[in-house]
């Protein structure tokens, strides 16, 4: 085993270390190094890349998925980094802050790489305990103590229910390493006792996810968080619950009960949430509903479980944390003094910042999942898989669902290009409008040339399905 | 049917039994002193009169310090097993994971440290709401 291979674990730790040093000095506000540092991580995460090998009793693993999504959860860590830098006033934002997010990200790197059940659920809930700390950090907004204490209900009512399940994977099949249960049988004729545990194992990531049945947290947690915890919470523990359900999607093949579960759960989730999301005035409350509904295509690769299933379900989740990312620096930079933007705080943007409604453009028809952006691609990616499946009647409800999500994400540039209002125009600084001006190029890059990140994501799926 | 003695004798440990519960509730239902009227409606009753409402800002310092106190037993209880395993002798891998471990620990000592947990306020602020 050499260490070297753990560098992006290892560089994330270092910086939680050196945050927690800073919070012990008693400084206020973001460390300047932050910005830095986290960037150089997204760089060690890159030069991860390569590393294949199976450390600690075999319970981790690291193997192409893991380290593709490694490198999202730093590239994620680091942009929501780079939007706080741009709110250096702000009293909420301290070394603290920073450091739960670090040890949250570095929870669902752990995630990617583990491959036993139970080193799989500690990493879980690092990731988690940090999220409950952070939710209600906002001032002596009350709104965010709400959320904080559903979030943690919620919470623990799911892990509840997702270590029962896990029980009866252990009474069923005697092992908890994902190896050894892949090769066994997992239809409900076989093993029934195995496939009920599964579904209620996987309701813990149903909820990380935000799938309809678990999703009532999401647009209140939204609500309530901060702007930038909410930039969070929307889009890098989505990647830990799919790297996850990837993983475990490789045990079932199409059309079993577990398989058929997820595309059911798929499909209502998308109809719930686009249809919920219509109604919203709140712009992080209609991002909420739009991330149940595309918590649902994501379902799409994972119940047609082939390995390009599985690879078109990592692609799209790269595709979603680019484009929400987007989506939420716009979010952040448009509320005033912090508080919850509404679509009428969009009006007249052109006039305000150009720059900033060109960035929510590209966003909404990104998340719309229009071409060029990389929307469209991981769509397309989505819909190919399930069609090769034989989930035609899933495909036909993911169209029409993109179909009614048109009006709301649209809805948002209408807002941004033809409301007029008399608000003064913002003022961005350069390197704010260069931050958002880069996520929004990157939106469009993996859009137009999606080969080389979309190969890194069939590397992972073949490795799973060979 | 046939009626032997240890179908009687489980008959009257069965009657002695349910005596021994319902004993003591029926003498006190009888014999006790009743009270009536007074504090006994409070919500808190705990002897002393209370002031004012319930909706006030107290100190959490001592909640704090429960809580922390808490949250360091059960981590301690996690050395237990590792006490029984030292039965036979460990190597220095086995010690230096467990020094990793009391680390992460008295990194959190030293966190709520600088945090002020520990240092108790000379008096505690009440105020009432308005």
């Amino acid at each position: 085993m050499t260490i070297y291979n753990l560098l992006p674990e290892l560089w994330l730790l270092g910086t939680i270390c050196a945050l927690f040093v800073a919070s012990l000095n008693g400084r206020r506000g973001q460390p300047s190094w932050l910005p830095l540092v986290t960037g150089l991580g997204v760089l060690a995460a890159l030069l991860g890349l390569p590393a294949r090998e199976e450390m600690l009793y075999a319970t981790y693993q690291l193997d192409a998925l893991s380290q593709f999504f490694k490198l999202l959860i730093s590239f994620g860590f680091a942009v929501v980094v780079g939007i706080g830098a741009g709110k250096k006033e702000n009293e909420d934002l301290t070394p603290d802050y920073y450091m739960l997010l670090g040890l949250s990200a570095w929870g669902l790197m752990l995630l990617a790489s583990c491959v036993e059940l139970i080193t799989l659920y500690l990493a879980l809930e690092l990731s988690s305990y940090s999220l409950y700390a952070l939710i209600p950090l906002r001032g002596q907004d009350r709104r965010a103590a709400e959320a904080g204490i559903k979030y943690i209900l919620f919470g623990a009512a799911v892990t509840a229910l997702a270590l029962f399940g896990l029980s009866y994977i252990m009474a069923a099949k005697h092992t908890t390493y994902i190896a050894a249960l892949a090769a066994s049988s997992w239809s409900f004729a076989d093993a029934p006792l195995a496939v009920l545990g599964l579904m209620l194992f996987l309701a813990g990531f149903f909820y990380k996810l935000a799938l309809f049945p678990f999703h009532f947290w999401c647009p209140d947690v939204y609500q309530g968080a901060k702007n930038e915890t909410a930039a969070y919470v929307a889009t890098i523990p989505k990647l830990g619950a799919v790297v996850v359900l990837v993983r475990l999607a490789a045990f079932v093949s199409p059309h079993m009960e577990v398989t058929n579960l997820l595309a059911v759960l798929g499909a209502v989730s998308m109809t719930a949430g686009n249809l919920a999301a219509l109604v919203q005035r709140d712009l992080k409350r209609l991002l909420g509903y739009s991330s149940v509904a595309h918590a649902g295509y994501v379902m799409l690769g994972l119940a047609a479980g082939s390995a390009a299933g599985l690879s078109a379900a990592a692609f799209y989740s790269l595709a979603y944390i680019l484009m929400n990312l987007a989506a939420f620096y716009v979010v952040c930079v448009v509320a005033r003094d912090g508080d919850n933007p509404g679509l009428d705080d969009l009006d007249g943007l052109y006039r305000r910042a150009p720059a900033l409604a060109m960035i929510l453009a590209v966003a909404a028809f990104a998340l719309v999942g229009l071409p060029p952006t990389a929307g469209f691609t991981g769509k397309l990616f989505l819909l190919s898989a399930a069609w090769d499946q034989g989930y035609h009647w899933l495909v036909i409800v993911a169209v029409l669902n993109t179909a009614i999500s048109i009006y709301y994400y649209l809805g948002m540039v209408r807002h941004a290009y033809t409301g007029e209002s008399d608000a003064p125009a913002l003022v961005l600084s350069r390197g704010a409008v260069v931050f958002g001006g880069v996520l929004a190029v990157l939106v469009l890059l993996v859009g137009v040339l999606p080969a080389p990140l979309y190969d890194l994501a069939a590397m992972a799926g073949t490795r799973l399905h060979p | 049917m046939v009626f032997t003695w240890l179908q009687a004798a489980i008959l009257l440990f069965f009657l002695g039994g349910v005596l021994f519960a319902a004993g003591p509730l029926a003498g006190s239902l009888l014999l006790a002193p009743k009270a009536k009227g007074g504090a006994l409606a409070e919500a808190y009753e705990c002897g002393v009169p209370t002031h004012g409402r319930s909706w006030v800002k107290f100190g959490i310092n001592y909640y704090f310090y429960a809580l922390i106190f808490l949250a360091f037993e059960v981590d301690i209880l996690y050395l237990f097993p590792v006490a029984a395993l030292y039965a036979t002798p460990q190597g220095p891998g086995a010690t230096i994971k467990l020094l990793v471990f009391i680390a992460v620990l008295a990194a959190a000592i030293i966190y709520f440290m600088r945090k002020g947990v520990f240092t108790w306020p000379r008096r505690i602020h009440v105020a009432t709401r308005p």
